[in-house]
């Protein structure tokens, strides 16, 4: 290998990839949503002085979970539900019996229908951990967090947190974060092993698992050991589940029945779905109140996602229209105000395969 | 400078900008959100950028490469247990023989250290000087001269890349 080859194989890989689609969509959309990040941002520091001033921070010590952006005017005596600037309501969730609580970081036994089978906060140093738990269900999701004091962003790239079955090949990764945890509740899940509806088919209900937690170089995957490193991970067993199918039954995505949003509980009310190939545009009513919207596509992959030309678009709730890359999905709130009706359509070509759906969630009373 | 120049720029730069973040990224679609965060944290600035706004976004997309390409990971994306090293396949023809040289090259760079693999897209594919890289890196001269002479050094050690036993022989 010399220079010249260098220089060919960048010249003819930079080059294969044609001409750039039309970014400018794109690139809006992303400037919108980083303006509402940024006044989301603001009204959250206006909430941290009010919070402090009414002694909201945890009786236990460890700081309360961290809350999203409030009102300025919202007290912990008043005994309407505290309103954040996105509309909807939040509450800090006291520790319960079964919280693996530890150096101010806290994974909750229960997280809206999901139960933690097992959970571990390590202690600094320790590269490497195991979780036990004897399965009562193969749908799980799993937590692994990796936090480098000392280091920066970047340099913590250079490492990984591993999440692996024993018994079983393959493994899931997870980038390590610079610098010191945050003090808050750790995420309830986020990976979610398997096909979608079929569950961690490596798992057997009834009998001893085991998934090791481990530091690892993420260039060549192999243990590593930082110095005062701290790894948390955690296996939530999910609640019952809704599957989101295609047109010939087969499911593509599986959406929680129940939700958990700033301490607060929300129940799904209804699914609608429709082809990419044939689509018809998906509509809801917006309930009277408070609600969440789930609302993506899924079935197959989708190769350019990333394009901003295509995409699927949710329109009536605060904030203006956002466009999702085919693929995707995720929740948008619809706070008291919404508009009565929400639509989902597609922008630019679509796909010939998935399936997209938009999914309802009402505040449980 | 005018927001209307900002559209301009994103319709006549979005191409050279994503065959760089390709270069990166290895991946179109991640190439493409790279491009769409780095334009957008550029719209921001864009009032601030009195000249050469393309070494400006440049930047941005170097930068971001690094810390948004951790944050992707947070979505707890599934990975092979390993990566396979590749075998250099014996191969009979000097056309196949390139051929699998540039494949092997590829995945050589896949395996060098972010900063490494942006120094040697900057130096070697945009062309561009040490300092301008160090400008574009936000760091000094003497680390971008370090970096690439390291990055080179891997790559010429890649097993992968050296020569096979036949080949030896046939030179």
């Amino acid at each position: 290998m010399n220079v010249t080859d260098l220089r060919d194989e960048l010249t003819t890989h930079a080059d294969d990839l044609g001409a750039a689609p039309d970014l400018r969509a794109g690139v809006a959309t992303r400037v919108r949503r980083t303006r509402r990040r940024r006044a989301t941002a603001a009204g959250a520091a206006t909430l941290a002085v009010a919070a402090l001033a009414v002694g909201l921070v945890g009786s236990t010590g460890r700081q309360a979970p961290a809350v999203p952006a409030g009102r300025a005017s919202v007290t912990a005596t008043s005994t309407a539900p505290m309103i954040g600037s996105d509309g909807m309501p939040y509450r800090t969730v006291p520790d319960a019996p079964g919280d693996v609580v530890k150096d101010g970081l806290r994974y909750r036994a229960k997280v809206a229908d999901d139960t933690l089978a097992a959970g571990f906060v390590g202690d600094r140093g320790q590269g490497q951990f195991s979780l036990v738990w004897t399965p009562t269900t193969t749908h799980v999701s799993f937590s692994a967090e990796c936090y480098l004091p000392g280091l920066t962003h970047d340099q913590a790239g250079a490492y990984l947190v591993s999440v692996s079955l024993e018994g079983a090949t393959g493994f899931f990764a997870s980038s390590c974060t610079g610098g010191e945890p945050p003090a808050h509740d750790l995420p309830a899940g986020g990976g979610v092993p398997g096909e979608p509806g079929q569950g961690w088919k490596e798992l057997t209900v009834g009998k001893t698992a085991r998934v090791r937690v481990q530091l690892v170089d993420a260039r060549t995957n192999r243990p590593a050991a930082v110095d005062g490193v701290q790894l948390a991970g955690a296996v939530y067993e999910q609640g019952a589940q809704w599957p989101v199918k295609d047109a010939s039954g087969k499911t593509v995505a599986s959406l929680p029945v129940v939700v958990e949003q700033q301490g607060y509980r929300y129940e799904l009310g209804g699914v609608t779905t429709a082809p990419l190939a044939s689509w018809r545009d998906l509509t809801s009513g917006v309930p009277a109140g408070i609600g969440l919207f789930t609302w993506g596509s899924a079935g197959g992959d989708f190769p350019g996602s990333g394009s901003s030309e295509s995409g699927i678009r949710l329109t009536g709730l605060p904030g203006g229209a956002d466009v999702r890359p085919y693929g995707s999905w995720g929740t948008a709130p619809a706070p008291d105000g919404s508009d009565h009706t929400v639509t989902v359509t597609t922008v630019g070509k679509r796909p010939d395969h998935g399936t997209g759906f938009l999914a309802l969630y009402t505040l449980e009373h | 400078m005018e927001r209307e120049s900002f559209d301009d720029f994103v319709a006549t730069r979005s191409t050279r900008l994503l065959r760089t973040a390709y270069l990166l990224t290895h991946d179109r679609a991640l190439a493409e959100d790279l491009v769409q965060a780095s334009l957008a944290k550029a719209w921001f600035a864009w009032g601030r950028i009195e000249s050469r706004p393309e070494a400006y976004v440049r930047r941005v997309m170097v930068n971001t490469y690094s810390s948004w390409w951790r944050r992707r990971w947070n979505g707890e994306e599934a990975t092979a247990e390993l990566p396979e090293r590749h075998e250099a396949h014996r191969l009979h023809g000097a056309e196949n023989a390139r051929v699998d040289e540039r494949t092997d090259l590829w995945r050589a760079l896949e395996r060098l250290p972010k900063r490494q693999r942006a120094v040697v897209v900057l130096r070697f594919y945009e062309d561009l000087s040490e300092a301008e890289t160090a400008e574009i890196m936000q760091c000094s001269v003497g680390t971008v001269k370090s970096q690439a002479s390291r990055a080179l050094a891997k790559l010429r050690i890649d097993p992968t890349l050296r020569p096979t036993a036949d080949e030896e022989l046939a030179r």
